[in-house]
């Protein structure tokens, strides 16, 4: 699947070099958002897996294929499934499996990043808070 | 006044209502109804200012070892309260206010005009499985005028919020929460909390509430779901 929007890696991008492509690893899930993530963000191409719609907070692996053929995976995080429900959110616009161009805040843990859109294949943007239309994205994602 | 009574009392103590008078009864203010936070006015906190103490367990501590989410817990008094995208409702009976909290299914009871705290106070907080909420304290509260008090004492030790890098709170801790409603018909909460152990002087927080469209669902968190896992 191609994407129209080119794989854009912004600043601080060391911060991401650990993946979390071994063993198992529980994360804290309720927290402050400025304490756990940089203002920084990182786009990535990679596919969903693991979506876990619950409170206190939403999450999903992102996996992002290498050159070299490996896999690394990244722990994203969204807001809990409640605020999402009553922000508007439509569940079924993300699924396991889906290729997405993600960009999210860099974690301060390795590997972690916070949710802040996805790019369909199709064009469609998506954020916390409602679906988007391309052209839209200016609409800021809560970061709570 | 709110004459609803959450015991077999009630026939009993509705004479004594009428015999201690109206003005008293009604002087009360009437606080019932769920809440969600305004978020015109919110997570407002004063300065932190730590004691040496305070400051060296503040140094000592990491939030990615010792987060009571990943075990469905509040961190404490100030993160039940500075949620917001969850609901809390408050119910007032003659002896005692309950406050549920949405965010971890909490249910807070707290009893009124006691004259102090037990020697051994338990947890004034349960979870939807009964579950004590030590991090929440023992409270016990009393009306002024129009403002409910509410002490709390008998904190374990936590978070008082998630905010302000995770404010430490000992087992010192003793808060006092001013509750009342304003003129347009939006619920204040004023927060003192006065650790000495912790704190060179009170911190103090403020949010308001707005009447919710919404009920209080059961929020579902559960330890063995509240973290993330990777395979």
């Amino acid at each position: 699947m191609k994407f129209s929007s080119p794989l854009i890696i912004s600043l601080r991008i060391k911060m991401l070099c650990a993946p979390l492509f071994f063993l198992s690893l529980i994360a804290n899930a309720h927290h402050s958002t400025s304490f756990n993530y940089s203002e920084e963000t990182v786009t990535l191409d990679g596919t969903i897996t693991n979506l876990k719609w619950i409170n206190p907070h939403s999450s999903m692996v992102f996996r992002v294929l290498q050159e070299d053929g490996s896999v690394d995976e990244y722990l994203v995080e969204f807001l809990a499934k409640i605020a999402l429900e009553r922000g508007g959110f439509d569940f079924d616009v993300l699924q396991n499996g889906m290729l997405v161009n993600l960009t999210g805040r860099i974690g301060f843990r390795d590997g972690f990043l916070r949710f802040q859109r996805a790019i369909l294949a199709n064009g469609r943007v998506v954020t916390e808070r409602s679906p988007l239309a391309i052209g839209d994205d200016e609409v800021e994602t809560s970061t709570r | 006044m709110i004459k609803k009574q959450n015991c077999l009392r009630t026939r009993l103590s509705l004479p004594v209502v009428l015999l201690v008078g109206p003005l008293t009864a009604f002087s009360q203010p009437n606080l019932e109804g769920v809440w969600q936070i305004d978020p015109t006015l919110f997570r407002q906190y004063s300065e932190i200012r730590y004691t040496e103490e305070g400051q060296r367990r503040m140094d000592a501590f990491d939030i990615h070892e010792e987060d009571l989410s990943l075990q469905c817990v509040p961190s404490g008094l100030g993160r039940a309260w500075d949620e917001p995208d969850t609901t809390v409702e408050i119910q007032q009976y003659e002896d005692q206010i309950i406050i549920r909290y949405e965010m971890y299914d909490l249910v807070r009871t707290i009893e009124l005009n006691r004259n102090g705290h037990p020697l051994e106070p338990e947890p004034s907080t349960i979870n939807i499985d009964g579950i004590a909420m030590p991090t929440m304290g023992h409270s016990i509260g009393w009306y002024e005028d129009d403002v409910l008090v509410i002490e709390t004492v008998a904190y374990s030790s936590g978070n008082i919020t998630t905010l302000l890098r995770y404010p430490l709170q000992s087992e010192a801790l003793r808060s006092i929460e001013r509750i009342t409603r304003d003129e347009e018909d939006r619920l204040v909460v004023d927060i003192s909390y006065v650790d000495p152990i912790m704190f060179a002087i009170p911190l103090l927080s403020k949010n308001r509430y707005l009447r919710s469209q919404y009920g209080i669902t059961v929020y579902g968190c559960t330890p063995e779901n509240a973290g993330y896992e990777i395979q």
